[in-house]
């Protein structure tokens, strides 16, 4: 009996399959299963009162898919999603070099260093929804302090050059609401982006920079050259983290504008939701949720291939 | 032998250069710093205006006509279900980190020590399920939800939300355990431990800074989750912040601005505090799990 | 090629004095080793001449400039770091060119692969050039190493361990090809290394250092034959001088190779009889190693070690008094308190 136990006790092939055996079940039931519902609802006509199964096939995608409201929202999340990532991806580069950089060795450099982490971080440590009602707030048509600002600046008001109205109307203008739901992606974004570029940085062997050093190379080139080609894998992995929690977010629109002005900020998140539960049609829901689902295998195979090539141990 | 001349090193560099770079690099700093915490900048002035100070059109909205006032802020603690919404977060929070380091940590352990072409794949198999986002299983789950019978229960949320945690926390914790030489196991093996404790004693305590990762990833994603909790949860009682406040202080076109800047100034204070105090840990775990992994 | 004039070195890191004044003068075109044991602040005083390190205080001078305040580029130097610090996403011949592109120096394109190959061929890696640096064996990584540094043609040449990281093999080979390399370019250089053998076998001139301050400068043979204190004494050689105290003041050495059987003694010289007990024999091939414990002036035992050549082949027994000595002109007689080296008169 207690030679059984120890022979299991020390069987690595079993304790390989009792480590997985309990995420994997919990994956399959929790991700494999809802996902393949899903596609089930997409081919069927189910709705929230009516859980019967009536196979339709592709009808569902064929009719979002000549909905005007769909397009919008796909090329939204699509143009959101891009240039959001782009935005970030240089400005968390160049927040990483500024944290990364030698700080003068004052206590008032590190005192200073640590106030403008603890800035720097809070948009993360923030509830998403809630931060966002603090920018549904800086947005506001008639109390915007950003449009106080702008009014103070002589920008906003009557004879200015974004006159003649005291107020931008952030969320009530198409051009304005999209970029302000752009910004505010770029905004929570961004700390998680600059911790994965520091932790790539931080990986780099300081001879190596040191060389640069000696070799006569100068901050730039050292960054352009030696740097960066070596944080990319790194980077191109950021990349994907924001490429995937832009284009899957409901939170920012569904606060800011839930899609308005008319379908204007619509992504394919909102318009699923507004689908498939506020209208209660599951089905069609489901058909507009799994277009994203394409999308991101493509962007990440694509992605984690260029990352594994440019690997470079 | 060496005689001491000693010769101070003047410091380096033109004055000049030196002060202008100083004043770059801080500018840069500040602008970063301004962007990100201006909404709770104003959070932090709105908290305490009277209603009249707030809704007076073009007045500055830095300014205090009227003295600040603590009501809005007693008002947020007693006439709303706020610190049920904390409470709710926090245990949540908690259950669903001991559930992801529970299911990721053996699995984790396990892909890390497959070798081949399984052991390669694994890590990007996991990584495409992190892809599977709320916004497509939100409708299936809420039928299974319904069914299971956990609507309008904080279980649902604890169920669901390691879906999006433990995949995330096995292919960072898998980086790490690569990291560790079988050797180690190996030594421990031969020292009598059977392999389940060899695991316990020699391993998890070296994945340290992977654990403390992920436990900060996973606390932040429930945190931020939004779509289960607005879909699966209808009663105030067993809300979280993330929806509770917005459904509480927003009464259709209705906003009580001070009590919902405030409650959002009050979470981003402490859980700030506790992210900086962990910032270079996260890195590094970062840098151990993700990039060397 | 340039001199070096380093003027009362200090660099601290905290509390750490890693270099504590340091004087030293390398010739134009000479071979300088610096040698001591690990954490001694061999790294550390090269980067300090490198530029990568700035001290607190003294003064560096290369050729007739003053280089203490300038940056590693314009100091006309080049450095292979212990871990040879390839690029690793460059190509051998992106990794030769850098320094090229970086100082600006060869804007025309064609020139600088022209000077790639040149500096490749000098270090015989011409076959390389397209490879990435994971490709490479150690040998041949640090043959780029090498290349990169001699690319740019500087007047110093800073070396940091260079050879650590081949097998024991490769380094004997690669010692040799560096000396002649270096003989042929005439480029004034520095080398750090722990390793006696290699100080011993590269070096023009030592620098021996400890706790970061330098022991004694000079010849590897002059080093090896009249060590300035213990320290250096019982560092170099292997096994190092043994050390006797043959009163409260003075401690008494020589080195194991000269402690012979009276019989292999040299004739005619005069010799102090050594009498002890051997206890272990160690056949090495090419020598015989002989252990024993020798009671010093109060009668405590001290480990001594005699090396005899092959072709010594006098029987030693074991455990029975023997009859040893060692020529008056091997002695050498150490302060006991400060451990420097005092005249035989001073006795
Ligand atoms: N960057 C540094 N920070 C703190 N201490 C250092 C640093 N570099 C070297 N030291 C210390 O200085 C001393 C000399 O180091 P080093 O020059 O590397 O010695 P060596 O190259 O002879 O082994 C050691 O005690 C080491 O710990
Ligand atoms: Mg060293």
């Amino acid at each position: 009996m207690n030679a059984i136990m120890s022979r299991w006790l020390d069987d690595s092939r079993l304790m390989g399959i009792v480590f997985l055996a309990p995420a994997t079940l919990y994956i399959v039931l929790l991700v494999g299963l809802p996902f393949i519902t899903a596609l089930l609802f997409s081919v069927s006509t189910a709705t929230v009162g009516d859980a019967s199964f009536n196979y339709v096939g592709l009808r569902n995608f064929a009719h979002v898919w000549q909905t005007p409201a769909f397009r919008d929202a796909l090329v939204n999340t699509f143009s959101f999603t891009v240039v959001a990532q782009i935005i970030t991806i240089v400005l968390a580069n160049i927040l990483a070099q500024l944290l990364t950089a030698p700080l003068p060795p004052r206590r008032s450099a590190r005192i200073g260093m640590w106030i403008a982490r603890m800035l720097l971080i809070l948009p993360w440590a923030t509830p998403l929804s809630l931060s966002v009602v603090g920018w549904l707030w800086m947005f506001d048509s008639k109390y915007s302090p950003i449009d106080y600002i702008l009014r103070e600046m002589a920008l906003l008001g009557p004879d200015t050059v974004w006159g003649p109205a005291n107020n931008l109307i952030w969320l009530g203008k198409p051009l304005l609401a999209k970029a302000s739901i752009i910004f505010v992606h770029v905004w929570r974004m961004t700390p998680l982006a600059t911790v994965i570029l520091m932790a790539g940085l931080s990986s780099i062997p300081t001879d190596l920079l040191d060389q640069a050093e000696v070799d006569g190379s100068r901050y730039l080139r050292t960054l352009f050259q030696v740097k960066l080609p070596l944080v990319m894998p790194i980077m191109l992995i950021s990349l994907l983290f924001g490429f995937i929690f832009t284009f899957g977010d409901l939170t920012v629109v569904y606060i800011l504008t839930r899609g308005g002005p008319i379908t204007h900020t619509l992504t394919l998140p909102m318009y699923s939701f507004l689908v498939g539960i506020d209208g209660g049609n599951l089905a069609q829901g489901a058909a507009v949720s799994l277009f994203i689902f394409p999308v991101l295998l493509l962007v990440a195979v694509v992605l984690l291939r260029t990352a594994s090539r440019a690997e470079i141990r | 032998m060496a005689t001491l001349t000693t010769t101070p090193t003047p410091a380096q560099g033109p004055r000049l250069i030196r002060v202008l770079r100083g004043t770059l690099y801080t500018t840069l700093v500040l602008f970063f710093c301004l962007l990100a915490s201006s909404p709770f900048l104003v959070m932090g002035v709105v908290t305490f205006q009277t209603d009249q100070d707030l809704y007076k059109r073009g007045a500055s909205p830095f300014d205090y006509e009227d003295m600040p006032t603590l009501e809005h802020l007693d008002n947020l603690f007693n006439d709303t279900r706020y610190l049920s919404f904390v409470r709710n977060s926090t245990l949540t929070g908690i259950a669903v980190v001991v559930v992801t380091l529970v299911l990721s940590l053996p699995a984790a352990w396990a892909l890390a020590r497959l070798t081949g072409r399984w052991g390669e794949h694994a890590g990007i198999l996991m990584f495409i399920v992190y892809l599977v986002p709320p916004t497509l299983l939100f409708i299936p789950l809420f039928r299974i939800i319904v069914q299971l019978g956990l609507r309008d229960s904080l279980l649902s949320l604890i169920l669901v939300y390691p879906s999006i945690s433990v995949p995330f926390s096995t292919w960072l914790l898998m980086g790490f355990f690569k990291s560790i030489p079988p050797e180690l196991e190996e030594a421990a093996l031969v020292d009598g431990f059977n392999r389940y404790e060899a695991f316990w004693r020699v391993v998890l305590p070296l994945a340290r800074p992977g654990v403390i990762s992920v436990v900060v990833f996973t606390f932040t994603l429930t945190l931020h989750e939004f779509i289960y909790s607005l879909v699966f949860i209808s009663s105030s009682e067993a809300r979280t912040l993330s929806t509770g406040v917005p459904t509480e202080l927003i009464r259709g076109d209705v906003f009580f601005w001070q009590p919902l800047l405030a409650s959002a100034l009050l979470v981003a204070i402490p859980v700030g505090l506790v992210y900086n105090l962990f910032l270079d840990r996260l890195v590094q775990g970062f840098t151990l799990g993700a990039v060397k992994g | 090629m340039s001199e070096v004039r380093l003027q009362g070195i200090v660099k601290r890191f905290g509390e750490v004095q890693a270099v504590a004044g340091v004087d030293l003068h390398i010739d134009s075109g000479e071979f300088l080793v610096v040698l001591g044991p690990s954490g001694c602040g061999k790294t550390t005083l090269m980067r300090t001449i490198a530029g990568l390190e700035k001290p607190e205080e003294g003064r560096i001078h290369i050729g007739a400039r003053d280089v203490t305040l300038l940056p590693p580029r314009k100091r006309g130097i080049a450095m292979v770091f212990q871990s040879y610090a390839l690029y690793p996403h460059m190509s051998v011949a992106g990794n030769i060119g850098f320094p090229l592109k970086a100082q600006g120096r060869c804007p025309n394109r064609s020139e600088r692969e022209q000077r790639v190959h040149q500096a490749a061929q000098m270090v015989s890696i011409e076959h390389l050039l397209d490879r990435r640096p994971r490709q490479l064996s150690g040998g041949e990584r640090q043959r780029v190493a090498i290349a990169r540094a001699i690319v740019s043609e500087p007047e110093v040449l800073l070396l940091d361990e260079p050879l650590s990281n081949l097998d024991a093999k490769l380094r004997a080979y690669a010692r040799d090809e560096l000396k002649s390399f270096q003989r042929q370019l005439g480029i004034t250089t520095v080398f750090v290394t722990h390793d006696q053998i290699e100080a011993m076998g590269l070096g023009d001139r030592i620098v021996v250092m400890r706790d970061g301050l330098v022991q004694q400068v000079g010849p590897p043979q002059a080093i090896y034959d009249r060590p300035q204190n213990t320290f250096v004494a019982t560092f170099l050689g292997s096994p190092g001088m043994n050390l006797q105290h043959v009163s409260e003041r003075v401690l008494r050495g020589f080195r194991p190779e000269h402690l012979l059987p009276v019989a292999e003694l040299p004739p005619g010289a005069e010799h102090e009889p050594f009498v002890w007990r051997v206890t272990r024999v160690e056949n090495l091939g090419s020598d015989r190693l002989l252990y024993g414990h020798v009671p010093d002036f109060r009668g405590d035992m001290q480990l001594t070690v005699a090396r005899l050549p092959s072709n010594v082949t006098t029987e030693i027994p074991i455990d029975t008094d023997c009859d040893f000595g060692v020529a008056r002109q091997h002695l050498h007689f150490f302060d006991n308190e400060s451990g420097e080296r005092v005249a035989e008169a001073a006795v």
